[in-house]
């Protein structure tokens, strides 16, 4: 960190350099190196940003040939002109010197360039040989929620309908599983029912978990500048630990981890005894289901979990909520009674709109799928649900983790319309693959944690990954870099720059980013954005579309993808749009796409939908009121899920929590932010977050060195004291994107049973001073 | 003195208007299970023609205000080019250049205190710039500081070269705005003042309808006759 007397030696340098100036004018005296075009010959075109899932609205400056400046698009109605630190100078990150341009394949253990024609031929026999002698089921293709809507479409085309594997998975198990599997089991469809346009009219906003000011800080804003223009407007941040969004909210509420499980029920508990359930709508648009408990965590190879809805009705509920009264819930939480009281009343006060927000709090945890639905649950009993500034809002943390993942369904079981074990689904993409439907394998294969066993175990020998950093981001990361390395895997990485995962490759193939092609993301609102190809990319690099489509043409599939890349982004997004046909999920023509800053789904008849299952304003909606049509029932269901602990607790050998995550400067695996270089010098490295109190009792302070240990590993790291953020006592908090400091070293592969999303957010680790 | 019949019969009706507003007033309170769909919201933000010529508006806004704080017509020691090191392109957010006590909070109160308004700091010695766009809250969002000078890798990047100075059209003439208005809507606080550049300060700080003299160049093409283009609705 600067000082301040460093701070002022500069200024005073600076205004020597100016006075010098003066006196020698015409003379420069350049800091950065230039571009000699000026700014008269600059296009402005919108794009939507290359981080995060709210998916904020570019204007991008090009000039000769390059990318030279942003501002926020003032016509989107995502971010209307503002954007975020990582969003004004995300086209940096397509410069970093050591960007990837052109094929290296693994050679005598060293990787050598090869031309790109070259790598792709070896990639398509390595497939063909991998199928031939152990079967289609031994290959399989790892994406990510960065995935453009035509790479996913593409990839899960080759490998779900021409292969026949359903091994088709996708980073996104990773961010935004649960919050799937809670739509689906709720709502029977996924993805939010309302749209950021709810901000502009909710009164309360309760934040899950979700530290929003850092890692949804345009999205914060507005929730700011919705407080400013009424006063009465509440933000309440519910967290384990304190943060920015802490501070900035009108009260900060923090729990033990895995307790908001029981919180939940008991906000349910509290409106049930406060008399604040909207019965109407209860009775004519709920029904109540029960599963099944005691789940497990996933920890074994072979788990295996299935659920069962029973039917249950109201008055079980409300004896099964007796367990979560507010003083029981108190003893459990560490929430005072009187603060759940005030939650409930905030969700309960029929003269206050509320809108529950969440991301990786309440997504990466071993009940993951449960506490989606006990969110649910609360604005069902309340009726807050599907309205302006009324509903539960689910975000997500990658550009297109619902684009591409939850829409296209670039995950095991899925298919861009429905999933694989529905046989009608599969005849439908059989016609529109035009493929044999015997070629859709109808049961699921594996989910990303599985599949990386399966590779360890030597049940998948070839992987192709393309976007994402695995060997940073999965859990209990030995395991599954070791697996890598094993003798008869052949790991296939298409990415930008280098990273720990192009490390393990044996083929690279240098991508083509962002607005050097065409493409579209699908933000967290529903919302479809269209790019166009900016800029040329570097080098040999190519979409990671292309490249699936060459590798697909090498083994005789040719015919079922587009061959001219002028128009295949075309192409491509109109065959796609066949598969969501009608009211409930219609998507927009291309043509529109490209002219507006982007376009809310379902799309029907000229119309984009903002608020899903009303009548007002769904089309596809029966009555004038409420209807749950993702449900056969067209009810929304309430489920009874109980509080649960966490696979692994603090206990006498390992007493802390160790929860890991973002900071606002640095986005995902940081192979692109960390090439920024303001965003690297506000955060260059990676740190652990300590309570002051646990770090007097540890003897350490700020600066120091700590070492966190698990059962899976350990990891030495500089202590950070009240800098970004405070957890509670006896927490640990570490972000994740340090390549050279691997947090995920120490943490634990459990996940959720129902959606298999790893939690990153709760394991048992020790301190100890170095 | 007693009334007369007409005045007694208004207030006696006056009152049995009151309680029937009374009633109706809680009546209503009663009965609202949920604040019904759809309805209206007050004070929503807006994204149609009034946001737009907002932007515009503020141009003007706290120009008097900030005369109370700052001799507008001191001039300071920056230079347009330490303006410029700060920022990865003409138009970019800066970084904060100088250290920051908390990093964790929002602390809005902790920017705006030298920079909603500008004026000197005595603990780094130094005129604090004044922020253009006051009405955003969470600074942090945009602007970081840096704790440290290196690179993870190094960059190919190149920025624009900024606009360039005395581009007005005749010896002393109004220069033209040669940067985007949006989030820069109060011209005083990079042109005014001793926290301004010295190279873009205004010699008259005074005036307070800058664009008035200063426009925005949106094309650099001449004017040309056409025909077509005075036909109802053609378009040259």
């Amino acid at each position: 960190m600067i000082s301040r007397r460093s701070f002022i030696k500069s200024m005073a340098l600076g205004s020597a350099l100016a006075a010098a100036q003066s006196l020698l004018p015409g003379i420069a005296f350049p800091a950065q190196a230039q571009a000699s075009a000026n700014a008269q010959g600059m296009q402005w075109h919108k794009t939507p940003c290359r981080f995060c899932g709210v998916g904020c609205g570019l204007l991008v400056g090009v000039n000769q040939g390059r990318a030279v400046a942003v501002k926020g698009d003032p016509a989107s109605p995502v971010n209307k002109g503002l954007c975020c630190v990582k969003g004004y100078h995300v086209i940096q990150a397509l410069y970093g010197k050591d960007r990837l341009t052109s094929a290296k394949i693994r050679k005598n253990g060293k990787m050598v360039d090869v031309p790109l024609q070259e790598a792709l031929d070896v990639v398509a026999s390595q497939m063909k040989q991998t199928i031939a002698a152990h079967g289609k089921d031994s290959v399989a293709v790892y994406g990510s929620g960065q995935w453009t809507i035509p790479d996913g479409y593409v990839a899960s085309k080759l490998f779900k309908g021409c292969i026949g594997t359903n091994n088709v998975e996708a980073n996104a198990r990773l961010c935004m599983a649960s919050a799937v599997t809670g739509f689906l089991t709720t709502f029977g469809l996924d993805e939010p029912m309302g749209c950021y346009e709810d901000i502009d009219h909710a009164d309360v906003f309760v934040l899950w978990g979700n530290n929003m000011a850092e890692m949804h800080p345009v999205l914060f804003s507005r929730l700011l500048d919705r407080r400013q223009r009424d006063k009465k407007v509440v933000i309440v941040d519910l967290a384990t630990r304190t943060t920015r969004t802490s501070f900035a909210a009108d009260k900060s509420i923090l729990f033990e981890p895995q307790t908001d499980l029981a919180i939940a029920n008991c906000i349910a508990y509290q409106i049930i005894k406060d008399g604040r359930v909207n019965r109407p709508f209860v009775e004519k648009h709920v029904a109540f289901k029960q599963g099944k408990t005691e789940i497990g965590y996933g920890l074994e190879d072979d788990f295996a979990f299935k659920d069962e809805a029973t039917p249950t009705d109201f008055s079980s509920y409300s004896r099964f909520l007796e367990d979560y009264t507010p003083e029981k819930t108190a003893a459990l939480s560490g929430v005072s009674a009187a603060d759940l009281r005030y939650l409930a009343t905030l969700y309960g006060d029929p003269n206050r709109k509320v809108v529950s927000f969440w991301c990786m709090g309440m997504n990466q945890h071993t009940r993951g799928t449960w506490i989606n639905n006990l969110v649910y649950n609360i604005h069902l009993l309340v009726g807050k649900i599907s309205q302006p500034g009324n509903g539960p809002f689910s975000l997500t943390g990658q550009p297109s983790a619902c684009g591409t993942v939850r829409e296209v369904g670039t995950l095991t079981h899925k298919l861009p319309h429905g999933v694989v074990m529905n046989e009608k689904d599969r005849q439908m993409a059989a016609e529109i693959w035009q493929v044999p439907v015997e070629n859709i394998a109808p049961k699921p294969s594996h989910h990303t944690v599985s599949m990386f066993r399966a590779l360890d175990r030597g049940e998948i020998k070839f992987m192709w990954i393309q976007v994402t950093n695995p060997m940073v981001t999965m859990p209990k990361l030995k395991r599954y870099r070791d697996a890598t390395k094993k003798e008869g895997r052949f790991i296939v990485v298409s990415d930008v720059y280098p990273t720990p995962t192009t490390d393990i490759a044996d083929v690279i193939l240098p991508s083509a980013m962002w607005i050097e092609r065409e493409g579209m993301f699908g933000n967290s609102e529903r919302r479809t954005q269209h790019f166009h190809q900016l800029i040329d990319p570097p080098g040999e690099a190519m979409s990671d579309t292309l490249q699936l489509i060459e590798v697909a043409r090498r083994l005789g599939y040719g015919d079922k993808f587009p061959s001219d890349p002028a128009t295949h982004i075309g192409e491509i997004w109109e065959e796609y749009r066949r598969f969501h046909d009608g009211p409930k999920h219609g998507m927009a023509p291309y043509e529109l796409l490209k002219q507006r800053p982007g376009v809310l789904w379902p799309f029907h008849e000229g119309r984009e939908t903002k608020w899903r299952y009303h009548g007002a304003t769904d089309p596809a909606a029966k009555g004038s009121s409420f209807d749950f049509y993702g449900k056969p029932d067209h009810r929304a269901w309430i489920w009874l899920r109980p509080y649960e602990a966490a696979p692994e607790v603090p206990d006498r050998e390992y007493p802390f929590w160790l929860c890991t995550g973002r900071v606002l400067e640095h986005w995902h695996s940081g192979s692109m932010t960390r090439r920024i270089p303001i965003l690297h010098r506000a955060v260059p490295a990676a740190y652990a977050e300590l309570h002051p109190d646990d770090a007097t009792r540890l003897g350490v302070r700020d600066g120091d060195n700590i070492r966190i240990v698990s059962r899976r590993g350990a990891l030495t790291l500089e202590v950070a004291i009240d800098r970004r953020g405070r957890p509670a006592r006896g927490h640990v908090f570490v972000p994740f994107f340090d390549e050279h400091q691997l947090i995920n070293e120490v943490t634990l592969d459990a996940f959720c049973p129902i959606s298999k999303q790893p939690d990153y957010k709760k394991c048992a680790v020790r301190l100890e001073r170095v | 003195m007693t009334q007369t019949p007409p005045q007694r019969f208004m207030v006696i009706a006056l009152l049995t208007l009151l309680l029937a507003a009374a009633a109706w007033v809680v009546g209503q309170a009663f009965n609202e299970p949920v604040a019904p769909p759809h309805a209206p919201t007050k004070a929503v933000a807006t994204s149609d023609p009034v946001r737009a010529l907002y932007q515009e508006a503020g141009v003007f806004q706290g120009r008097d205000q900030r005369s109370r704080f700052v001799d507008l017509s001191q001039s300071g020691t920056r230079s347009l080019d330490s303006y410029y090191q700060r920022r990865a392109y003409p138009g970019a957010p800066p970084f904060i250049p100088h250290p920051v006590d908390q990093d964790m909070k929002t602390a809005f109160n902790a920017c705006n205190g030298c920079h909603e308004k500008g004026g000197f700091v005595a603990r780094f010695q130094a005129f604090a710039p004044q922020t253009p766009h006051a009405n955003y809250s969470n600074c942090r969002q945009c602007h970081v500081p840096q704790a440290d000078e290196t690179l993870f890798q190094a960059t190919t990047w190149q920025t624009m070269t900024p606009p360039a100075l005395g581009r007005a059209a005749l010896p002393g003439s109004p220069p033209p705005i040669p940067h985007a208005l949006h989030m820069r809507e109060n011209c005083s606080a990079c042109h005014a003042g001793p926290a301004a550049p010295m190279e873009i300060r205004t010699t008259h700080p005074e005036r307070l309808s800058c664009r008035q003299c200063h426009m925005k160049t949106t094309t650099d093409a001449p004017f040309t006759r056409s025909l077509s283009a005075r036909q109802p609705g053609g378009t040259p």
